[in-house]
């Protein structure tokens, strides 16, 4: 069997007793079938909109049935709203102007914002969702700048400034027209009010400037501000955290109020602002209390995330987020990411099972809550204040390593510590500064007072190495190599015995010890550290790790297995740096041994090895290793046996599953594509049953199908009996049965309604599950393409878009989002977004031949509509090749023909079309069904214009004649037209009539091509006749011009037949229209314009025609010309200004009696 | 002065017909197209505004419903498109930031600069440039490369490398600075990861292996 990139692999085992080793090795974990996403890990905040533009500023309607939210997906912001489950937005307020800050009164009824629509300054506005009016409480008199409501749903509270630099004052606002109060008179951002109504709560805001008022310059102050309405008393609460507090919001209940706080510089500009990352927190509130503030303050989101804006409501948080991207509303639990029940212990585990630093500080925040112990809580101050440093958190890395020195006391040594830590951040927050890196003399000097603060000692050995480290990081940066180097030196690893400073100097010599000749005490360094018996078992691991990275290093594989194998034997024996050694002299033969005895190796370490950290170690750089290497049966023998030994519940475990579950979907989907799909279903099936992952299923009921075997419904039954209502249970029905909705004849709208509780089941239950959210876009896709409804097209695509963001890690995932999705928006006209997203599409590769085909024709089609003719071309042409290599594919081969030629038609290149559509004629007389007849005399319509254009005169003629002929033997002319996309038909713009007419035109052109034109004259005039009756029938610019046009060249042949009255006649009747059309719309210049006076200016002045064979002044006509040129400038029309610059001087001799 | 003429190229020619509009425009009839329902003698015109391409479209496109519904309804999906690895990865997707490597992370630490850097060398984003220093090299890059994240990572790898070289210099204060560098580059080579990009001194590049 073949594995991953066809390497030869021992054949696995059938699949029954894949299935069985899998039952075996996984125990428990079949027990729990329909399990959903795991709640022993933290809980990610879960995205609610999508989408390209920001989608900001949500909050729960009351009843928690609607999240109201701003869009800047126009040119000026709307309010939306959308259900947090499921669905796409549906917009509740839009005009010409912004409106924000959306606020639904206490019972749901009228939504409060703020509106710029009459005022630039910002109003009050009501909105009454019942009947859509709008009123606005306030006027020009103010700004307003923020508004809330008050329990009370009968007055409101508003922050507004008098005049332009005038200051803030907040003031309460009855509903009913009384009189305003004011409240306070400061200088504030962000107000909210209690739900009892007690408490205001405000961030206060400084002036940045004297000179401009507080709107123009200002600056965040310190704290959140309480103002207690009962008494006017005010606290200022500093939560004792890094940075500075924003956006505070109380909960409904009243237990809480939640904020956002930015911690840190995360933008490197310099100051913490609101450029900078947001992380909520949340702190128990008791109005009745003398301090309401009852507890700590506990962190909600990952700094990963930049959260702000909170919306706390009944069940769930809203928040504005944005992971890197746009702003994007989610919802989170309102205890936030870390389960409120989770015990110091349990925290514990999943701190050391994190692959992310930053949910290792969340994690950290909460150990430091739980702990009550005092060394221990100076220990894990410490450690936050070192992973701040290390994540270049500067900001709080200095204030907990400021916290840690007031706790432990001035004269304590892990105050001296803190302060040489603090020393050590502000050296690095001035390194950032330097522009590209570059020393300056200011930096210099401030490294010099620097070193000469550093203690030249200490009593505390590792406030001594600190002090060392810091001395040798700021040598080295500053380029006293020398210097840095005899600072390191003078550190002396064993007399250590503080984890943080040990990691430190592991870190320190890895950057210091660059030089060759100095890697040999780079490696003793290490390798001392490795066995340090004050480093936790995890972090000796990871220093010797280090040591072997560092030893193999760019090293050919003979010299770094003889390397490790020196090393090995005088490593000390049962030391972590001798189980490191020890895993890579087993893992470097990898790839050039056979793969079973190398796995047998590294397996029998593996089995003698008890420690579950060095396991879990071995297992991953293992599996990494082996992946890198295509070892794929080392890959899911590694990933089956680290798994099966991980406890249910432990923190490890999803990991542990998530990491079999892809690799034995890899198995599954390499076997499939070797066509051994017996193999691949069993593959799937083991996937399935660990953890009931949505893709597995999928997967499986794809190959179970396609191995013709049906025996799903008992397979399920048996599945799911003991839980037939579970997530995976509705997830696995909903499937089964949306996936028949390409079938036209099923029933769209009954499937979709049949599904929609499973699919909520299943969604709720996988909230990180990208497959449940590409199945809901997926019914509401199938829909649109039955319904041109604009509402199920804004579900198909939040669905879409929030599938994709799930499915950032997940590479099939995204092929399919983005393939789907990108024919979405094509079908929906939004070519330059389905150009992006099928482009990405593009860089994955495709699974079908079909594929290979729809997504470079919607493609082209896009390109073709956004004016990028030869690109089009181009892609329909590359298109065509694939289209002939495949046999299969040549019942596509007239569509993509006809593309082809169209595009290359539109790109200029006649004779390429034209060689498409000979090759297509031909095709198209063996077409059938209802569109067969029109198709063909489209084809025969593209003909005599790409011959017209190649002027091949007696090709476009007989092509003309063909279509004439064609077009009478349609019957009946269609009232509609197919979607090239798969869309509802549309109506058909033009009618038979219509289509004649230009025909006639074509016939006109060509016959005068060949010189015969009095014919030409007489088709030119059958089309004049037609727009003539239309004109009267619809009152249409565009035949107008095309009247002139049509004047033009009736004018242009009868001159070639010496008829010069009748060519003037005509010039003057295409000028009228020319004119006609110019009043009309608007448009001071045309072509058309332009080739009439000229015609005219021509006829009369260098042919002589005389003045009185004239009805208007052709002098007059030229000038005219020619100022509207001169004043409307366009390159187009250089020539043409030339020409009449020439005319108007023979106009102007002629007036002047000059002889010419 | 030149006379610019009706048909002077060719006396022959009818007038002006160079300037002829030319059909391959396929001049579209109407940008608004009015369909009459006429009723008991009142004409309503039932206006529908359409763009100049879709108007093309529907004008002169072929009409394959039915076959465009059948390729469309092939390529969508509901479910993962089922890639092998190998095909992701030769398709030259970063994998970087998949599900397989989250969980294979063994430390929960954010990558440091060298390891950011080591990462830029393995995708050939960045290579060992003759001068001794780290250099872009767009061309090769393979995957994602952000420009203001590396750009630091570069700067400052490559003052230190000019610290150290000047080091160097203070150890051998008798040796030519280029001697300096080329001895320093040739041993700097032994321990450069394999599969960095390295620039000779004819300024040409090869890859580093490591084969035996």
């Amino acid at each position: 069997m073949r594995g991953l990139n066809g390497h030869r692999v021992p054949l696995a085992p059938v699949v029954p007793r894949v299935g069985l080793i899998a039952l075996l090795l996984l125990g428990l974990c079949i027990s729990n079938p329909g399990r959903a996403d795991s709640p022993d890990a933290p809980i990610q905040p879960r995205r609610v909109t999508a989408g390209g533009a920001n989608a900001y500023l949500g909050v729960p309607s009351p009843d928690e049935r609607l999240i109201y939210f701003v869009s800047d997906d126009r040119s000026t912001t709307r309010i939306l709203a959308q259900a947090p489950d499921q669905g796409g937005p549906r917009v509740v307020l839009s005009g010409n102007a912004d409106v924000l800050a959306p606020r639904p009164s206490p019972d749901g009824r009228t939504l409060l914002y703020i509106g710029y629509a009459q005022d630039a300054g910002g109003d009050a506005c009501l909105l009454d969702l019942r009947t859509g009016q709008s009123r606005c409480l306030t006027g020009p008199d103010t700004s307003d700048v923020a508004a809330f409501w008050f329990p009370d749903g009968r007055t409101i509270g508003v922050v507004q400034r008098e005049g332009l630099h005038g200051d803030f004052v907040l003031r309460r606002l009855p509903l009913d027209g009384g009189p305003a109060s004011d409240l306070v008179r400061a200088n504030l951002a962000s107000p909210a009010v209690s739900a009892d109504g007690g408490y205001l709560a405000w961030v206060p805001l400084d002036r940045d400037s004297e000179r401009v008022g507080i709107n123009f310059a200002m600056r965040l102050g310190r704290g959140i501000v309480f103002h207690r309405l009962s008494d006017g008393v005010q606290m200022s609460y500093w939560p004792g955290l890094p940075g500075y507090s924003g956006f505070p919001a109380f909960s409904p209940d009243g237990r809480y109020f939640v904020f956002a706080q930015y911690l840190n510089d995360t933008n490197f500009d310099g100051r913490i602002d609101g450029g900078d990352h947001g992380v909520l927190f949340r702190v128990p509130f008791d109005a009745s209390a003398p301090s309401p503030f009852v507890g700590p303050p506990e962190q909600l989101t990952s700094a990963r995330f930049n959260c702000l804006y909170p919306a706390p409501g009944r069940d769930r948080l809203v928040a504005t987020c944005s992971d890197g991207d746009n702003l994007d509303v989610y919802v989170l639990p309102l205890e936030g990411s870390i389960p409120k029940n989770w015990s110091l212990d349990r925290v514990a585990e999943q701190m050391a099972a994190s692959r992310d630093p930053w949910e290792l500080l969340l994690l950290m925040g909460r150990a430091l809550v739980l702990e009550t112990r005092p060394e221990s809580r100076l220990a894990r101050l410490r450690a936050m204040a070192d992973l701040h440093t290390r994540l270049r958190e500067h900001e709080s890395a200095d204030f907990y390593a400021r916290r840690l020195g007031d706790l432990a006391g001035s004269d304590a040594p892990l105050a001296r510590w803190a302060g040489l830590l603090r020393e050590l951040i502000a050296h690095r927050v001035a390194e950032i500064r330097l522009v590209q890196g570059q020393l300056s003399e200011a930096f210099l000097a401030g490294e010099r007072q620097r070193l000469a603060r550093l203690p030249a000692a200490d009593p505390d050995p590792d406030t001594a190495a600190l002090a060392r480290l810091v001395e040798c990081e700021v040598r080295d940066v500053v380029g006293d190599e020398a210097g840095a180097r005899r600072a390191f030196a003078a550190i002396d690893p064993a007399r250590l015995g503080d984890p943080a400073t040990i990691r430190m100097v592991a870190v320190r010599a890895r950057r210091l010890l660059v030089l060759p000749q100095e890697r040999p005490r780079l490696l003793e360094a290490l390798r001392t550290l490795s066995q340090h018996p004050a480093l936790p078992d995890a972090d000796r691991l990871h220093v010797a790790d280090a040591y072997v990275t560092t030893m193999v290093r760019g090293a050919p594989l003979a010299g770094r297995l003889s390397a490790v194998r020196d090393a090995l034997a005088s490593a000390p024996p049962g030391s972590e740096l001798a189980f490191r050694l020890d895993l890579e002299q087993r893992l470097i033969p990898m790839g050039q041994r056979d793969g079973e005895a190398v796995r047998a190796e590294v397996f029998e370490l593996y089995r003698n090895e008890k420690d579950p950290n060095r396991r879990r170690f071995l297992a991953l750089m293992t599996v990494r290793r082996a992946a890198s290497l295509d070892q794929d049966h080392v890959v899911y023998q590694f990933a089956n046996t680290w798994v099966s030994g991980l406890r249910p519940g432990s923190a490890e475990r999803p990991y542990g599953e998530a990491l079999f579950r892809e690799i034995v979907l890899d198995r599954g989907y390499g076997a499939q594509a070797a066509g051994d799909v017996k193999n691949a279903r069993g593959w799937f099936w083991s996937a399935a049953i660990l953890g009931d992952w949505p893709q597995a299923h999928s997967a499986f009921i794809e190959a179970r199908i396609a191995e013709g075997i049906d025996d799903l419904d008992t397979t399920y039954r048996d599945r799911f009996a003991s839980a037939p209502d579970g997530p995976a249970a509705a997830f696995v029905r909903a499937y089964r049965a949306v996936r028949t909705l390409g079938d036209p004849t099923t029933d769209v709208d009954r499937v979709a309604a049949d599904v929609d509780r499973d699919l909520r089941t299943a969604t709720h239950a996988f909230p990180q599950a990208w497959e449940p959210r590409l199945l809901r876009a997926w019914v509401a896709h199938q829909r649109v393409l039955r319904r041109a409804d604009p509402s199920l097209a804004a579900e198909a695509l939040n669905e879409y878009g929030l599938a994709l963001d799930l499915a950032r890690e997940d590479p099939r995932g995204t092929a399919t989002i983005l393939l789907n999705l990108g024919l979405l928006q094509a079908m929906l006209g939004d070519d330059a977004a389905a150009l992006e997203t099928l482009a990405r599409r593009d860089a994955l590769p495709y699974q079908t031949p079909f594929q290979a085909i729809a997504i470079p024709l919607a493609r082209a089609r896009a390109m073709f509509r956004t004016d990028r003719h030869a690109e089009a071309a181009a892609l329909a042409r590359s298109t065509l090749d694939t289209v002939r290599s495949d046999p299969s594919l040549a019942p596509l081969l007239p569509l993509v023909l006809d593309r082809a030629a169209l595009y290359a038609l539109q790109a200029g290149q006649p004779l390429d079309a034209l060689e498409l559509l000979e090759e297509l004629t031909p095709l198209a007389r063996a077409l059938t069904g209802a569109e067969a007849a029109i198709t063909r005399f489209k084809v025969a319509l593209k003909r005599a214009s790409a011959a017209l254009a190649a002027d091949r005169h007696e090709t476009a003629l007989a092509a003309v004649q063909q279509a004439q002929g064609l077009l009478e033997a349609i019957d009946s002319w269609p009232s509609t037209a197919p979607d090239p996309l798969g869309g509802p038909p549309t109506r058909r713009v033009f009618s038979r009539e219509d289509t004649a007419g230009l025909l006639h035109a074509y016939q006109a052109h060509a016959l005068a091509g060949l010189g015969r034109f009095p014919e030409a004259i007489e088709a030119m005039e059958r089309r004049r006749d037609g727009l003539v009756a239309r004109l009267r029938r619809a009152d249409l610019d565009e035949d107008v011009i095309e009247l002139a046009r049509v004047e033009y060249h009736v004018g242009l042949w009868s001159w070639a037949q010496g008829d010069r009255d009748r060519a003037v006649a005509a010039f003057e009747n295409g000028l009228d229209r020319a004119e006609a059309y110019r009043d009309r719309t608007g448009t001071p210049v045309t072509v058309e314009w332009l080739r009439l006076v000229q015609a005219l200016a021509q006829s009369r002045l260098i042919e002589g025609v005389p003045a009185d064979r004239f009805q208007r002044d052709v002098g007059e006509s030229v000038r005219r010309a020619h100022d509207a040129v001169g004043k409307n400038r366009n390159p187009r029309w250089d020539a043409d200004r030339f020409l009449l610059e020439q005319y108007r001087t023979l106009v102007e001799q002629d007036a002047a009696g000059e002889v010419r | 002065m030149t006379r610019a003429r009706i048909g002077e190229d060719d006396a022959a020619m009818p007038p002006g017909s160079r300037w002829r509009i030319p059909a391959t425009a396929l001049p579209i009839l109407a940008l608004a197209a009015g369909l009459a329902f006429g009723t008991s003698g009142c004409i309503q015109a039932s206006v529908a505004v359409i763009d100049r391409a879709t108007a093309l479209e529907q004008q002169a496109g072929g009409e394959f419903g039915p076959l465009e519904r059948d390729l469309l309804q092939s390529a969508l999906s509901p479910r993962a498109t089922p890639l092998t690895r190998g095909a992701i990865e030769a398709s030259g997707t970063d994998t970087s930031r998949t599900t397989l490597d989250r969980i294979l992370r063994i430390h929960a630490l954010a990558t440091d600069d060298a390891a950011t850097l080591d990462d830029l060398f393995a995708r050939q984003c960045v290579g060992e440039a003759r001068d001794g220093q780290v250099v872009e090299t767009p061309d090769t890059c393979k995957g994602g490369f952000d420009a203001a994240g590396a750009t630091p990572i570069l700067q400052r790898a490559n003052r230190d490398r000019r610290q150290l070289w000047a080091y160097l210099h203070e150890l051998r204060p008798g040796a030519v600075p280029a001697d300096i560098l080329r001895t320093w580059r040739a041993a700097h080579r032994t321990t450069a990861p394999c599969g960095v990009r390295w620039q000779r001194d004819d300024l040409s590049w090869e890859v580093k292996t490591c084969a035996d």
